[in-house]
């Protein structure tokens, strides 16, 4: 098995030493670590949300996965920055207003990461203006998370919050939780809806290809 | 502040603020009779000042002892004392004690119901000197002195009582709602309410002899708006009358509940109600939309008293409703009766921990007198609910599981199995872990990952299906099984998640081990019935002995049933309703974190 192999499979399998080891021995051989990023880490990642998806994998083994994800991509940080490497967008990523619900926001963080976005983590309870001015800092798509059906209605006033700023067209919005459906998305206007944290990824991916 | 001796015990109580004797046994534990409510009018409060200075004896004292003053008896609500004091109390003074089963340990508890039944004898004597006939009766009540009568029974004393001639008047609080002659009425009724966001308990209690007379459950007819109380909420959000229709569901389930004690509703004359703090505010037709979002506040917290008539409810005209108080947003009246049931409105020499396991888990921690409570989001895989084949604990239900070279089932009821219950998920959850047929992270094994140990029967149990790995618990007679899925794992995963997290968080608020716990008191919508070691190896509760778990069934209504057969349990309540602390443990930075990582099984 090849390095970046490895490197996939202890993502998938959530062990963090081998996964450093992997991450080191593919730098070592002279792997660029762009390319370490991508059919490494960002590889096991998607594996990693594909099972989540089928409810093979649950929060607890996404977790273990992100764990070593995060100590994987602390040594390749420096190394992506020495080779002007670009992320492949950022997202800010936050839990909307009245609501405190974290797990699901930061699964989907994960996932964005793991596909190679560089993330701006809101965290809970985020007003429409945060939303805002986290755009104007630079944000090419935001994703607004809800558990909540009370609330959801918060989405719909972080749309018109931007839309209100003129700055509507120049990000993507993507919309998500427990209750929150591809209809809604549509009514209220959001560029997509992921029904999962492996979906969000892929939408965001399609989003800022297209 | 002076210290009270109080014989017949010789127990040691300490003087109130303003030295008031009646007031300071109270807060002693001590109850005496004081149908006047303390007002010197009734001379119920007897005691005997045997040692030390007292305040010189009131007018009251004096028309009502005469020469017993001279013996030292006194009038407890009239009574100051102004140095330390031994202070007798004959047994005619004291509230008798009624006692009630809790689940957990009995109480023994004042019995003095907010209702109560009195006899006069109409004459025509007292009727001069008073100022009107409603005086007078209050009078011959020795009722308290703010004695409201009710406009109807006004009407009776008009023109409908006899000279000579003995009557009943039926009390509830400071109102006479009703007079009848002597023997003529059944005993009053009250009725405990235990409004669950899915299952809601009405138990009627005789009220005067403390005793219950039935009891009937039955699923809130809400449920069909939503299974948690954020769709309930959110149904008053989205549609116009969802605020009503919420409150006429939960009243008609009442109603059926009343139907089917078949107990006569006109001879209830109180209720008591509890409920999370969202069915409180739906009961009383409060919109709680400013629970469905943070910071969570309710709009109203404190006891109240409603007529009745109000909702409507089917009792009595003249009955009332008293709505228990709560503690926040997720930590309700519920939370405060099964605190009463639990005893915590007592000191406690030690650690114990109640842990109300419900769709919501309410979770109470008391060490001495100082008392933490919090709320996690357990989900209903614990009463069964989204489960694929979860149901209630009720005929039918499968309620313990153990798997060894078969997988053995005992039924509710014992017939056929139809489903599988919260101790049951429990149960089997524990089980297949151990047998390793769900690895750490919660996942169902399949093919090669099976482990070679097991029997052929077991291992025919586990089939993939296009939704992925299930475990086959029972096979019916008639060719369909009852199974858990991966996601049923995956559910009672976050169940016991959100029980441990708050568990952990809470010992952690106060600096207790779980080690040093004293008591695990578990209530909840189990059944009869939890297996405590299957809970350990879940994870669900911290490891502790099993002599210092109990589990003690549906604690919230034996609370609401304390509060109706006894105001001084009912004063407590209020007290413990200010007086515990709540953590808001989902806003603490570390929570999430913890709750994800509590999803592993160790």
């Amino acid at each position: 098995m090849g390095r970046l192999e490895e490197l996939a499979d202890s993502i998938i399998s959530g062990k963090a030493d081998a996964a450093v080891a992997a991450t080191e021995g593919a730098l070592a051989d002279g792997t660029p670590a762009a390319e370490v990023l991508t059919d490494g880490l960002i590889a096991g990642m998607q594996v990693v949300g594909e099972r989540f998806k089928n409810h093979e994998f649950y929060v607890p083994e996404v977790l273990i996965a992100a764990r070593a994800m995060k100590m994987s991509m602390a040594i390749l940080r420096p190394q992506l920055v020495e080779q002007d490497y670009e992320p492949v967008g950022t997202v800010a990523i936050g839990t909307v207003r009245g609501d405190l619900h974290d797990i699901g926001k930061n699964l989907v963080a994960m996932m964005l990461e793991g596909a190679g976005f560089e993330i701006m983590d809101l965290g809970i309870d985020v007003t429409p203006e945060q939303f805002v001015q986290a755009v104007k800092d630079g944000a090419g798509i935001i994703a607004l998370s809800a558990l909540l059906t009370t609330t959801m209605p918060a989405m719909k006033d972080t749309v018109e919050a931007l839309n209100a700023a003129g700055i509507r067209d120049q990000v993507k919005v993507i919309i998500g939780g427990a209750p929150v459906t591809e209809t809604y998305a549509n009514d209220i206007g959001a560029d997509g809806y992921g029904p999962d944290a492996a979906s969000a990824a892929e939408i965001a991916t399609e989003l800022i290809a297209a | 502040m002076s210290a009270l001796t109080v014989l017949p015990d010789g127990s040691r109580a300490e003087s109130v603020e303003d030295n008031n004797v009646l007031e300071s046994l109270r807060r002693h534990g001590t109850i005496l009779t004081s149908p006047c409510g303390g007002e010197g009018t009734c001379g119920k409060c007897r005691i005997r000042v045997e040692e030390g200075s007292v305040n010189a004896p009131t007018p009251q004292e004096r028309g009502l002892l005469g020469a017993a003053l001279d013996a030292g008896d006194r009038l407890a609500c009239q009574t100051t004392v102004q140095s330390d004091a031994t202070v007798r109390i004959p047994a005619s003074s004291r509230v008798p004690n009624v006692r009630v089963l809790t689940g957990g340990a009995p109480r023994e508890v004042p019995f003095f119901p907010n209702v109560r039944r009195r006899t006069f004898t109409w004459e025509r004597e007292r009727l001069t000197d008073v100022e009107s006939l409603v005086d007078a009766v209050a009078g011959m009540l020795d009722a308290r002195a703010d004695l409201r009568v009710d406009l109807p029974v006004v009407r009776e004393l008009a023109t409908g009582l006899e000279y000579g001639k003995t009557y009943e008047a039926t009390i509830i609080g400071d109102r006479l709602v009703a007079v009848a002659p002597e023997a003529a009425a059944a005993d009053p009724l009250g009725v405990a309410l235990d409004l669950g966001t899915t299952t809601v308990v009405a138990q009627v209690v005789n009220l005067t002899t403390g005793e219950a007379v039935g009891t009937d459950s039955r699923m809130n007819d809400q449920s069909r708006f939503g299974s948690d109380v954020i769709a309930r909420i959110n149904h008053c959000f989205t549609e116009d009358h969802g605020l009503g229709e919420l409150q006429d569901a939960v009243l008609s389930t009442i109603k059926e509940c009343m139907a089917a004690s078949g107990v006569d509703p006109s001879h209830v004359y109180e209720a008591v109600a509890v409920g999370n703090t969202t069915m409180m505010h739906l009961l009383a037709g409060i919109s709680p939309e400013s629970l469905g979002q943070l910071p969570y506040t309710p709009v109203m917290r404190a006891g109240v008293d409603v007529p009745a008539s109000d909702f409507p409810m089917p009792f009595s005209d003249a009955a009332s409703v008293h709505l228990m108080p709560g503690i926040a947003g997720y930590v309700g009246a519920d939370t405060v009766a099964a605190m009463l049931a639990a005893g915590y409105d007592e000191e406690y020499d030690g650690v114990r921990l109640l842990a109300d396991i419900g769709t919501n888990c309410e979770l109470v921690l008391q060490r001495g007198a100082e008392i933490v409570a919090c709320s996690t989001p357990a989900g209903p895989a614990f009463e069964g609910a989204r489960l694929e084949h979860g149901m209630l604990a009720g005929p039918g239900a499968i309620e313990r599981v153990t798997i060894g070279d078969t997988c053995e089932i005992r039924v509710v009821g014992r017939g056929e199995p139809s489903g599988i219950c919260g101790s049951g998920v429990v149960d089997v959850t524990a089980q297949l872990l151990e047998a390793g047929i769900i690895e750490m992270t919660g996942r169902l094994v399949s093919g090669e990952d099976i482990p070679e140990s097991l029997s052929d029967d077991i291992r025919d149990r586990i089939q993939s299906t296009e939704y992925g790995p299930i475990f086959v618990v029972a096979r019916r007679d008639d060719g369909e099984t009852v199974h858990v899925t991966q996601r049923d794992i995956r559910e009672t995963q976050l169940a016991k998640a959100a029980v441990r997290t708050g568990i952990d968080t809470l010992l952690h608020s106060m600096d207790i081990r779980a080690a040093d716990i004293d008591e695990l008191l578990i209530a909840g919508g189990f059944g009869s019935y939890l297996n405590t070691a299957n809970a350990r190896r879940l994870g669900m509760i911290p490891d502790i002995d099993d002599e210092k778990i109990k589990y003690i069934g549906n604690a919230a209504i034996v609370g609401a049933r304390l509060a109706l057969i006894s105001s001084e349990m009912r004063a407590r309540g209020e007290e413990l309703s200010r007086r515990v602390k709540h953590v808001q443990v989902a806003l603490l930075p570390s929570f999430q974190d913890r709750f994800a990582e509590a999803m592993l099984f160790e």
